[in-house]
């Protein structure tokens, strides 16, 4: 059929210009690539949270709370106040734009805020001495847990130690390190009093103690861990919140910069899990 | 695994022409053979690592055309006839016998069946044996010559006529 053959090729014969964009399919398959490549991760990241997350979650203590996944480090009692989330009453602030030495973790907040504050509690029951108690300062929330502060991108926790009758502050801020971070003690309160510390696998800490004649201490442990996450450590005897009438602030901080360390070392406390 | 693009786009340059005018029998519309023709280049490329280290990449492109072509076809909007009627007759003479010819010849191939056309595309314009149209179709050889000797027969009548018309019109010219 060589004359069938002739009729095809006399229909083809005159063929427009393509319209086929190699270059454009080339760039959509390298877009799609990209964008499955990042789904697949963040599947991946959710699917390992969910795993961990919701059977503690189906198994709800009571009304108001939520549990908290289990920790390694034997945390199991561990629940999270339902804590009020203040509206701005202004503009808020600009979130804080930086960049960091490592990719800013895709881990949601709700599910950031519980898992922190299950390492953090954990951490607590083996750093605190036993004759300390440690409260948190959330209205009708006796345990400290950690917030999300939006604008700058980090987890922030305060609680109350007392002794005796007497009150010191912890505050625990975890954020991701800055790309210009240096272990320079530039953010630390006195920073003509500082020491570094390397921890090895663990990163490196910068110790600093700062005092005031009228009697107020405070202790600050900044640790850079290697995985880019930083976590800050300060307890003072500056109280925050409403401690009742009777309170008394504490002659020193209640913790030593050595415990403050232990704190910021506890495994749970990073960004990426 | 890394794609060798720079591979594939030699690979696809050399080759756009002739699958761009495969796929117009196919359709009958360069600007659906160019959609058709895209698509199957994506396809083409998601898997082009696999496929560039295959002996025949281009069964493989032929194949996937095709896939697409038919897929394309089952769609909705592509149900209604493209071709109400065929013209029975070159629709005029001098500077647009050329056009006629082609709108008779792809008029005469919309009215056969897909898989016919298929075939007859493979075997007389892409000069596949009827062994390798059989494997690229997912059919037996002797299906292929069926349906070849089918779709010839009925495109028979108005096809042998063909070459008169245009002798005529050549001589009347």
């Amino acid at each position: 059929m060589d004359e069938l053959t002739r009729h095809f090729r006399d229909a083809v014969a005159g063929s427009p210009p393509s319209r086929v964009d190699l270059d454009g399919l080339i760039t959509a398959d390298r877009q799609r690539r990209r964008h499955r490549a990042l789904t697949l991760a963040g599947t991946g990241v959710a699917a390992a949270v969910a795993a961990v997350a919701v059977p503690t979650l189906v198994a709800a203590p009571g009304p108001g709370e939520m549990a908290l996944p289990p920790m390694s480090s034997g945390s199991g009692d561990a629940s999270l106040c339902a804590a009020p989330i203040p509206l701005p009453s202004g503009p808020e602030p600009p979130l804080a734009t930086y960049d960091t030495v490592r990719v800013r973790p895709t881990e949601p907040w709700e599910v950031g805020v519980p898992r922190l504050t299950a390492a953090l509690r954990a951490a607590l029951a083996t750093t605190v001495p036993t004759n300390l108690t440690v409260t948190g300062t959330v209205p009708e929330c006796d345990r400290p847990q950690f917030a999300y502060q939006p604008p700058y991108r980090q987890y922030e926790t305060i609680a109350t130690l007392s002794r005796d009758g007497r009150h010191s502050h912890l505050k625990v801020a975890v954020s991701p390190t800055g790309a210009e971070a240096q272990a320079d003690c530039a953010e630390a309160p006195d920073h003509r009093n500082c020491e570094v510390w390397g921890l090895g696998d663990d990163g490196v800490a910068m110790l600093s103690t700062s005092t005031d004649p009228a009697g107020g201490t405070l202790r600050w442990v900044q640790l850079m861990r290697v995985d880019g996450t930083s976590v800050t450590v300060t307890a003072g005897n500056l109280l925050y919140g409403d401690r009742g009438p009777g309170a008394r602030a504490a002659r020193e901080a209640l913790l030593t910069s050595q415990e403050l360390v232990e704190l910021a070392r506890a495994p749970g406390l990073t960004l990426y899990p | 695994m890394p794609v060798d693009v720079e591979g594939y786009r030699d690979y696809v340059g050399a080759r756009l022409e002739s699958l761009r005018r495969t796929a117009y029998l196919l359709c009958g519309d360069w600007h659906t053979a160019d959609d058709l023709v895209s698509t199957a280049l994506i396809k083409l490329l998601r898997h082009w690592p696999r496929v560039s280290a295959m002996d025949n990449p281009d069964a493989y492109v032929r194949r996937t055309l095709l896939r697409v072509w038919l897929d394309e076809r089952r769609r909705p909007w592509r149900r209604e006839a493209a071709w109400a009627e065929v013209p029975d007759q070159p629709l005029a003479a001098g500077a647009t016998e050329g056009a006629a010819d082609r709108l008779t010849i792809l008029a005469l191939l919309a009215e056969l069946p897909p898989r016919r056309r298929a075939v007859l595309v493979l075997r007389y314009f892409c000069d596949l044996s009827v062994e390798e149209t059989a494997r690229e179709l997912g059919c037996t050889a002797g299906t292929v010559k069926s349906q070849s000797a089918r779709a010839i027969e009925a495109l028979r009548g108005r096809l042998v006529d063909l070459p008169t018309r245009i002798e005529e019109v050549r001589t009347d010219g």
